[in-house]
């Protein structure tokens, strides 16, 4: 029951985050002063928030070109990151515009077998994100805009708004990416993007992974004595993006976006899996994860 | 925004190449410009998303509201001061104005709508014809009323456009 009603409020809060970033502008129009920006920097009553992919970049080349970078940058990406270390990749399934588009069309389809999960999802995001900086600097063209789907999104509502300067066909050329990486992956049935590209991930994944699952912060933790599936895999199965829930620290807390879906599966079943902010002592001490070839 | 011409950046704007580099694409500036001034840039050029002025159609007022709000940088925080915006310079276009074609027009348009008027726009040769100085922050007015269209708005330390009258000092007086 519970878990139905955690569902319920992050479909709210993702419904409500898309709504008002598509207002925004014209609340501007009705000054409408209490939060400014989209989800590159985003100021919520004075207290700032920023993009912290975008904020590394103008971060380093500020040092680069002899300058400081801004406060309200730092403050804003750290803000993010401090959520992100306390509460997991939250944003990814609470706030993102592209996490809410790219997990309802995976809702769509049905999977018939689950892939096998992937070990090196992180280590291509990050060489990607490496790869868009050093073309950003080389050749200075702001590629990490077009490959920051939460900014560009909600930038485009700007655009839109903005109809005396041909803003719907400015709009338009800035949702042509993201609509079509959302079709490539409707077509594929992987969000591709969330596990292999994005590079917001890279950073919020990072800070996310290094709380130890003994200290206080949100996560899903695996129960192996309360878990009765033997030889299938229901939460596994129900995990859009392809991970293994059944370790004993839980779902990778670097790329869950405790999204619920594997707790809702484990509901209907024993349990084993639990949403928790507190410290739970660990049930058993050994290293294997459930489905390693020696136990089956 | 003509692709002759290069983005003019709101008031407070660091050096082109660095501001590329440092805007974070917000639209901060954007919704603080109380007279949408301020233009969010489409398309797929490296000026995506960055915001630009186009004076002809939208003049900076100079309130200087934009220049606080900016979370990067990329526009100077602690700038208040409007005859430092440095958006850019005018240049009269002598074959346009009225004041140097053949006719009977007399006109001071330039000089009068000019917010930092006897400083970026004098009235010189005896008192007659504006003249642009170097005090000029770039903010458009004169650009946007001029009948003629005589006056074109460049960033700072673009080559001035054929047949502009060059600036006299600043602090000259007519």
């Amino acid at each position: 029951m519970k878990y139905t009603i955690y569902f319920f409020l992050r479909r709210l809060s993702q419904i409500i985050t898309l709504i008002f970033f598509c207002c925004l502008p014209w609340l501007y129009t009705k000054d409408f002063n209490l939060i400014r920006g989209n989800l590159f920097s985003l100021d919520i009553i004075n207290i700032p928030f920023a993009d912290p992919a975008n904020s590394l970049q103008v971060s380093i080349f500020s040092l680069i070109y002899g300058g400081l970078p801004g406060i309200k940058i730092l403050i804003g990406a750290g803000l993010v990151l401090l959520i992100a270390f306390l509460l997991g990749r939250v944003f990814c399934s609470f706030i993102c515009p592209y996490g809410f588009f790219s997990e309802l069309i995976h809702k769509k389809n049905i999977v018939d077998k689950p892939e096998s999960e992937s070990k090196n999802t992180f280590l291509y995001k990050l060489i990607i994100f490496i790869c868009i900086l050093l073309i950003t600097g080389f050749f200075s063209y702001p590629l990490l805009t077009i490959f920051s789907m939460p900014g560009s999104m909600t930038t485009a509502p700007f655009q839109f708004w903005a109809i005396a300067d041909g803003g719907i066909i400015a709009c338009i050329i800035t949702l042509i990416f993201p609509i079509i990486i959302l079709v490539f992956e409707s077509y594929i049935q992987k969000r591709i993007w969330c596990r292999f590209i994005c590079p917001q991930s890279v950073m919020l994944g990072l800070f996310s992974k290094i709380l130890p699952s003994k200290y206080l912060g949100l996560r899903i933790s695996w129960n192996k004595n309360a878990c009765s599936c033997k030889k299938e895999n229901p939460c596994r199965n129900a995990c859009s993006l392809a991970l293994n829930p059944r370790k004993l620290t839980g779902p990778e807390r670097r790329d869950c976006v405790l999204c619920g879906d594997c707790l809702k599966e484990c509901s209907k079943h024993g349990r084993a899996l639990q949403l928790h902010i507190l410290p739970k002592e660990r049930i058993n001490h050994e290293d294997k994860p459930m489905d390693s070839p020696g136990i089956r | 925004m003509s692709i002759f011409r290069p983005p003019l950046r709101p008031p407070g704007a660091v050096e082109e190449n660095l501001f590329s580099h440092l805007c974070i694409r917000c639209g901060k500036c954007i919704a603080a410009c109380p007279y949408h001034t301020i233009r969010l840039t489409g398309g797929f050029s490296k000026n995506r998303l960055l915001p630009h002025i186009i004076p002809r159609e939208h003049p900076c007022h100079l309130c200087m509201r934009c220049t606080p709000v900016c979370p990067s940088g990329a526009l100077d925080p602690s700038l208040s001061d409007l005859a430092h915006a440095r958006i850019g310079k005018a240049h009269m276009l002598k074959h346009k104005c009225h004041n140097f074609i053949e006719g009977d027009i007399m006109c001071t348009t330039c000089f009068d709508r000019c917010p930092l008027k006897r400083r970026s726009i004098i009235l010189g040769h005896g008192g007659i014809i504006p003249v642009i100085t170097e005090a000029c922050v770039g903010c458009g007015v004169c650009e946007c009323t001029c009948p003629q269209n005589a006056i074109i708005v460049l960033p700072e330390n673009y080559p001035a456009p054929e047949g502009a009258i060059p600036h006299v000092k600043a602090g000259t007086w007519s």
